[in-house]
């Protein structure tokens, strides 16, 4: 379990392979239907592709199963 | 718990610091910064949404120290001397005590980032000096000068002692260390030369 940033917000962190700018309409609409998402964003400038999710609801393992449904690679970054 | 936290990304902010005064913007990157200093990458992005979240808040942060530095104990309407006293005692020390940041505030003044971070403060720091020189002025404490002259006597002398001391050396290569005598010394000077 990751850090609490405020009461009840996580923050997920995972490595994928989203490369491309046309890739992030993918990636919004895969996530999409995840309720909870405050908010995400991709890490352009890293190797690894980081996507960073802030969610009180959603698991790994939920936002893992929607990027694979997706299209996309996604593997949790571990603390 | 919050407070291990906000010590963990000073923490990080320091290192950033550090590293992009020793390699560079571009040798900044997520995962060195999380090897040296020993955490994971994860942990990182729970402080850094990206790295150029990274890279702005460290500037940010690099900034306020400057300012809150700069500030310290002063007040805009002390008289001239004893405001530009504490102003060169609170420069000197921010220099001497954090060379790092002092390195890292002249490689961002320049990139975009820094143009943008520094706007703001341009305008806090301008106005309070503002009020300083222009009371100095009225109380016929300064002579009145345009500003680049103003600024050429009053902190560059300051500026040029701590580069000396920064590279160990003064005039043809001697040893050169600056302690608060000189800086007094040559403070004294700055004031005879700045009273009309």
């Amino acid at each position: 379990m990751k850090t609490l940033v405020s009461a009840n917000t996580r923050i997920l962190v995972f490595k994928t392979d989203i490369r491309y700018e046309k890739d992030l309409d993918a990636v919004e609409k895969a996530l999409t239907f995840l309720p909870g998402i405050l908010s995400w964003n991709v890490d352009r400038h890293d190797a690894e592709n980081i996507l960073r999710i802030e969610s009180p609801t959603s698991t790994p393992a939920d936002i893992i199963a929607a990027m694979n449904q997706g299209g996309f690679i996604c593997i949790e970054l571990e603390d | 718990m919050r407070a291990r936290d906000e010590q963990k990304k000073q923490q990080l902010t320091e290192k950033a610091i550090e590293m992009i005064v020793k390699d560079g913007f571009d040798g900044l990157s997520m995962q060195k910064l999380a090897k040296a200093a020993n955490v994971s990458p994860a942990t990182i992005y729970i402080y850094f949404k990206d790295r150029d979240d990274l890279v702005r808040q460290v500037a940010i942060h690099a900034v306020d120290k400057m300012i809150s530095s700069t500030f310290t104990g002063f007040d805009p309407r002390m008289s001239f001397a004893k405001g530009l006293a504490r102003q060169w005692e609170n420069r000197m020390n921010y220099m001497l005590d954090n060379p790092l940041h002092a390195r890292f505030m002249e490689q961002i003044r320049h990139s975009p980032l820094g143009v943008e971070v520094f706007r703001k403060v341009k305008e806090e720091f301008s106005a309070i000096m503002k009020e300083f020189m222009h009371g100095a002025i009225r109380r016929k404490e300064l002579v009145k000068l345009p500003l680049e002259i103003y600024w050429s006597v009053a902190f560059a002398p300051l500026y040029q002692l701590v580069k000396f001391h920064n590279d160990g050396k003064g005039m043809h290569d001697k040893p050169f260390t600056l302690d608060k005598k000189l800086m007094k010394t040559t403070l004294k000077l700055v004031i005879k030369a700045l009273t009309p």
